[in-house]
């Protein structure tokens, strides 16, 4: 396994409490496989994604337990020095919006050497060779050329394919990929995603994709892990997730996906607003916005439970059945 | 980049000669120097006598063409109040004091402000932030004349490590340097810290720690080159105001500054000289303006001048 996470939390002390932002998250993710994480803003994706650089902003954020194996080496253990190697070296992120991701006061070539120099000790000539190859290989035409531009003399496309080639500069294990196409429009959206498809199978690097936007979640990710208020509610394989939703969170969320055949005239939402992570009700947070809820959903926490192979939720309504249905099998 | 440099100096010519064209007449509105320079009882043949000699009998707009005729000429007049010395040889004895003692306190006022600004931004909240900001609420209510009479009560007059004033030798640098230093350093930290914190959450800093960057660097390669912007405008314009306008520091001292040569022009309605000094701090001005353009045009490619 390239990736273990097990009951990773993270804290935010603020002046109004202590906000619970990743509440006991788990999982798990292969070499060469996409993990879609996907959940409303404010759900706690961004910040799981942070923590696995721990790189949560202290001194309000800390990262309170739990742990993070990366090729089997307990990355919560390693020292800021030892964490920093790992950095841009075996994981990398990219950021959701290319034009403030990069630095205004740099050239791109600055920008993307500063990575190599870092990691591979590469300087000079060396240096210069590698940093056209990886520009190149995000597609970036003429990329000599492009070496002295700086980042507002470039397409929003093309800055995130800069912010690519940063990521991809010294040939990470983990990439997490942070809503990298929120805010380019369809067509660059829809050449990125290629791009990043055809770069993971030449790296064979495992990628978890953070967005909301189910339609790249289908066409891009093995797996899925749909998040609310912190924790994990649902995962499984793309297709049991789509096909089969078993969260009604998620079952919620797949309702929203406008769809061809449908001929509902309006756009579906989830209706009622997420919960603020600083007081959340003692039972199932999204117990307030079910529309499947039951008395014991504002009680009591559900436990996981497994509805089919790999797949596993938080719900009461599949802990019951699926407590009863397990010796039957 | 030429053409920008021209046009800037176009402007620079014109905003001088307006600047000097209304401070010709404003002095004028002061009163008649003439009664600075003759005991009560004499006669008013006498002073007439003297306006005559120094020209002020003429019409103003004559008075203002030959201003501006002499000014051509590179000729500011003669001072009314130093007799027989010109403006540009009062000037002259004065503004390399002035430059040395707003350069030491612009250097050391940088040396304190900047790092304590940028750590009071990334400590924020903490210890070290409050001692940062307690120093430069200190540095910036603290009024100069108080500051210096400390200094020089302690320093001076019990340690006796420093003189008590005058410019003889490096030595007599250090306190009014202090004084005013400390007085610069406070907005230009305050400056500091907020346009840290600013930059300090930007993605690029993100991305920066994301890349495996070490901490130092993310500070100062990444954010405080984009935090830079403000301060650099802020500190050439307290700077050039520095040059001619110390006037409490170089008073406390016994500097012999522009700021001092300016005040008893004022105070004796010595015209030439009082314009001859305005030119010269007006053109200071002006020139640290220009390069705070170019210094953007380095840490901001955005900006370029080309157009």
């Amino acid at each position: 396994m390239l990736l273990e996470v097990e009951d990773l939390r993270v804290q935010f002390h603020t002046r109004r409490g202590v906000v619970k932002a990743v509440d006991g998250v788990s999982f798990s993710l292969d070499r060469g496989e996409t993990l879609g994480l996907v959940g409303e803003s404010g759900s706690g994706k961004s910040v799981s994604c942070m923590a696995l650089m721990r790189l949560v902003e202290a001194p309000a954020g800390r990262i309170v337990g739990g742990s993070v194996r990366l090729d089997g080496e307990e990355l919560l253990d390693l020292s800021e020095r030892e964490m920093r190697q790992i950095r841009g070296g075996q994981i990398s992120l990219i950021l959701q919006d290319p034009l403030s991701s990069l630095n205004p006061g740099y050239t791109v070539g600055n920008q993307v050497a500063e990575a190599i120099r870092i990691h591979q000790g590469l300087r000079g000539r060396a240096l210069r060779d590698s940093v056209v190859e990886i520009l190149s290989q995000v597609g970036i035409p003429q990329a000599e050329r492009r070496l002295k531009q700086y980042p507002h003399q470039m397409s929003g496309g093309m800055r995130q394919r800069v912010a690519g080639a940063i990521a991809l500069s010294c040939r990470p294990s983990l990439l997490i990929a942070d809503e990298p196409t929120t805010s380019l429009d369809a067509t660059v959206q829809a050449q990125y995603l290629r791009l990043l498809s055809e770069l993971q199978q030449e790296f064979r690097f495992g990628m978890i994709f953070v967005t909301h936007d189910l339609g790249i979640v289908a066409r891009l990710c093995d797996r899925v892990a749909v998040m609310y208020a912190g924790r994990i509610v649902e995962t499984g394989s793309t297709r049991q997730i789509f096909n089969e939703p078993a969260h009604p969170y998620a079952k919620a969320l797949l309702a929203t996906l406008p769809s061809l055949e449908s001929r509902k005239k309006r756009l579906l939402t989830v209706s009622g607003q997420p919960p603020l992570a600083i007081d959340l009700p003692p039972g199932c947070s999204f117990a307030p916005r079910c529309p499947e809820v039951m008395d014991v959903c504002r009680e009591e926490f559900p436990g996981e439970a497994t509805t089919g192979d790999l797949h596993r939720v938080l719900c009461w309504l599949h802990s019951a059945s699926a407590e009863m249905s397990l010796p039957a099998r | 980049m030429r053409r920008f440099v021209l046009a800037r100096l176009a402007q620079a010519v014109v905003s001088i000669f307006v600047l000097i064209t209304v401070l010709f007449f404003l002095v004028r509105l002061t009163g008649d120097p003439v009664e600075r320079m003759i005991p009560p009882q004499v006669t008013e043949e006498v002073a007439n006598d003297l306006k005559r000699a120094y020209g002020l009998d003429k019409p103003l707009i004559v008075q203002y063409g030959v201003f501006l005729g002499g000014l051509a000429t590179g000729d500011l007049g003669t001072s009314l109040y130093f007799r027989g010395r010109t403006v540009s040889e009062l000037l002259s004895l004065r503004i390399l004091p002035s430059l040395e003692l707003s350069v030491f306190s612009m250097l050391f006022a940088l040396l304190i402000a900047l790092p304590l600004g940028v750590y009071a931004a990334k400590y924020r909240g903490r210890g070290s932030d409050y001692v940062a900001r307690i120093f430069s609420i200190l540095g910036g209510a603290a009024p100069s004349f108080l500051v210096g009479l400390v200094m020089l009560r302690i320093f001076s007059v019990q340690l006796q490590w420093f003189p008590t004033g005058g410019r003889e030798g490096l030595l007599s640098v250090v306190l009014p340097t202090f004084t005013l230093g400390w007085f610069v350093s406070a907005g230009i930290m305050r400056l500091t810290r907020s346009s840290m914190l600013e930059s300090l959450y930007g993605d690029y800093v993100k991305l920066a720690r994301i890349k495996g960057v070490r901490e130092s660097v993310v500070i100062w390669k990444h954010a405080f080159k984009n935090a830079a912007l403000p301060v650099i405008t802020y500190a050439t314009v307290i700077f050039a105001a520095v040059i001619g306008g110390a006037i409490v520091t170089e008073y406390v001292f016994a500097w012999p500054g522009l700021g001092s040569l300016l005040i008893r022009a004022v105070i004796q309605r010595d015209f030439p000289v009082i314009q001859g000094a305005v030119i010269l701090i007006g053109s200071a001005f002006v020139l640290c303006n220009f390069l705070a353009d170019l210094a953007y045009a380095w840490i901001n490619p955005k900006i370029r001048y080309t157009r």
